[in-house]
């Protein structure tokens, strides 16, 4: 009976917080209390994966060491091509500014690229989130755009919303909240691309008049606060029927990456002023 | 030592969940297992245990999570409370109604989750048929493997909670 009693009171105590965690997300006090909860939590993916990464590193045969070896040699050469690109790049960003700064237009931000590897995602989310094992002391911010690379295609993956001192957490593009400005470039059409908590994309407000071609290359808009321009979002894979109570046309775009399959991400830092 | 093994089987829980999500996803899809691992503390030893165990494992699921900050902690608390409670009406004995009630409870919790986004965040959250479909068949067939694991783990606690 005394058990019965213990498990209602329980049962009253639990809802009640659940409850004011619910309806009071953004309240200091349950923010306060997310952030302790996430310092609690947050060291069992991290070392978690720390410790996974360190146990997959240790060469099982002889065979792989070869394998490492020939491959740490093959990527010694195209580190020497490296260099090179890198002059080249940094003479075309030197002619950019020079050029930039005779038509008048500011110059754009400086960025530094910061690798993380992807710590954790949750499976009924797959689409909507992800964690990340870099945060504050790497110096990222919220907002900063995430990248990933599959396939030696880069494409748009999402953003930080949330940060830790040593964790992220990566608002997915696929996500519903999400959503960036974007352009057909063949075209320049500009609209919004929306998450829906699938696989796919959905791109919006775009002109009425508008022709698509399936497979079109869709990119990040100049006008993007959050990514850089001309980061490949996806290709068009539907364009859906007009609605004539809508102004506008939508557009169907599968992502150029699936972050789904991400092991580690891009994230652009703000480079600070000196 | 009963709060060492409790402490234990809550941390094990966390990490195994974490593990199976990361590394061991099927086409995107993975177990529930801490909502498996509730229903096996709060059917074998009562709704105060479930409750206990269900709401911090929900918080861990909410304190990762980007949205409904608190969803999985009210839902894992109810579902605990009403299996612990009607444990001695429902027959949780064999493996076969461990999985059936697993993957019914399972269904219901997804349902129950997009509920609570639609009354927070006028949003269903909406996983997928894939998740809808597959994830409880998942959660029933791991059920009797959990449960009998949860079982072991708590049962030098003696008595139940």
């Amino acid at each position: 009976m005394g058990g019965k009693r213990i498990a209602n009171y329980l049962l009253v105590f639990f809802s009640a917080v659940s409850l004011t965690l619910l309806c009071l997300p953004m309240s200091p006090l349950v923010q306060s209390f997310k952030a302790g909860l996430s310092y609690l939590f947050n060291p069992i993916p991290f070392h978690g994966s720390r410790a996974a990464e360190r146990f997959s590193r240790i060469p099982s045969s002889i065979r792989h060491l070869i394998l490492a070896d020939i491959e740490n040699r093959e990527l010694r050469e195209e580190l020497k091509n490296a260099a090179l690109l890198k002059a080249e790049a940094e003479s075309l960003r030197r002619e950019n500014e020079r050029l930039r700064g005779e038509l008048g237009i500011k110059p754009g931000q400086g960025r530094l690229l910061l690798w993380a590897r992807v710590v954790k995602r949750e499976s009924p989310n797959w689409f909507r989130f992800l964690l990340v094992d870099a945060g504050e002391k790497d110096g990222l911010e919220l907002n900063a755009p995430v990248l990933g690379l599959k396939g030696g295609t880069l494409g748009a993956v999402g953003r930080i919303t949330e940060i830790g001192p040593r964790w992220s957490k990566v608002l997915l593009l696929t996500d519903e909240l999400s959503s960036a400005a974007a352009y057909i470039p063949s075209k320049q059409w500009e609209g919004l691309i929306e998450g829906q908590g699938n696989p796919k994309l959905r791109m919006n407000y775009l002109p009425e008049e508008a022709q698509f071609t399936i497979g079109e290359a869709v990119y990040t808009s100049p006008t993007s606060e959050t990514f850089p321009p001309d980061i490949l979002v996806g290709h068009i894979s539907r364009v859906f029927a007009s609605d004539p109570f809508l102004a506008f046309q939508s557009v169907e775009v599968t992502p150029a990456v699936q972050a789904s399959v991400l092991k580690e991400v891009m994230i652009l830092v703000r480079q600070r002023s000196k | 030592m009963r709060a060492l093994y409790a402490v234990g089987l809550f941390l094990a829980g966390l990490l195994a969940h974490w593990w199976w999500c990361t590394y061991l996803p099927f086409y995107g899809l993975a177990p529930q297992l801490l909502l498996v691992l509730t229903l096996a503390v709060a059917s074998q030893y009562g709704p105060v245990a479930g409750q206990c165990y269900g709401f911090f494992w929900g918080l861990f699921l909410d304190a990762l999570d980007v949205h409904l900050f608190g969803a999985n902690a009210l839902l894992l608390t109810g579902t605990a409370y009403l299996v612990g409670a009607g444990r001695r009406q429902m027959d949780m004995s064999t493996p076969a109604s461990q999985a059936a009630m697993t993957a019914i409870l399972s269904l219901l919790y997804f349902v129950a989750l997009a509920g609570l986004g639609l009354v927070f965040q006028r949003q269903a959250f909406w996983a997928g048929w894939a998740a809808l479909l597959v994830i409880p068949v998942y959660n029933g067939l791991l059920a009797p493997v959990l449960f009998s694991l949860a079982e072991r783990a708590l049962r030098p606690t003696a008595r139940p909670w």
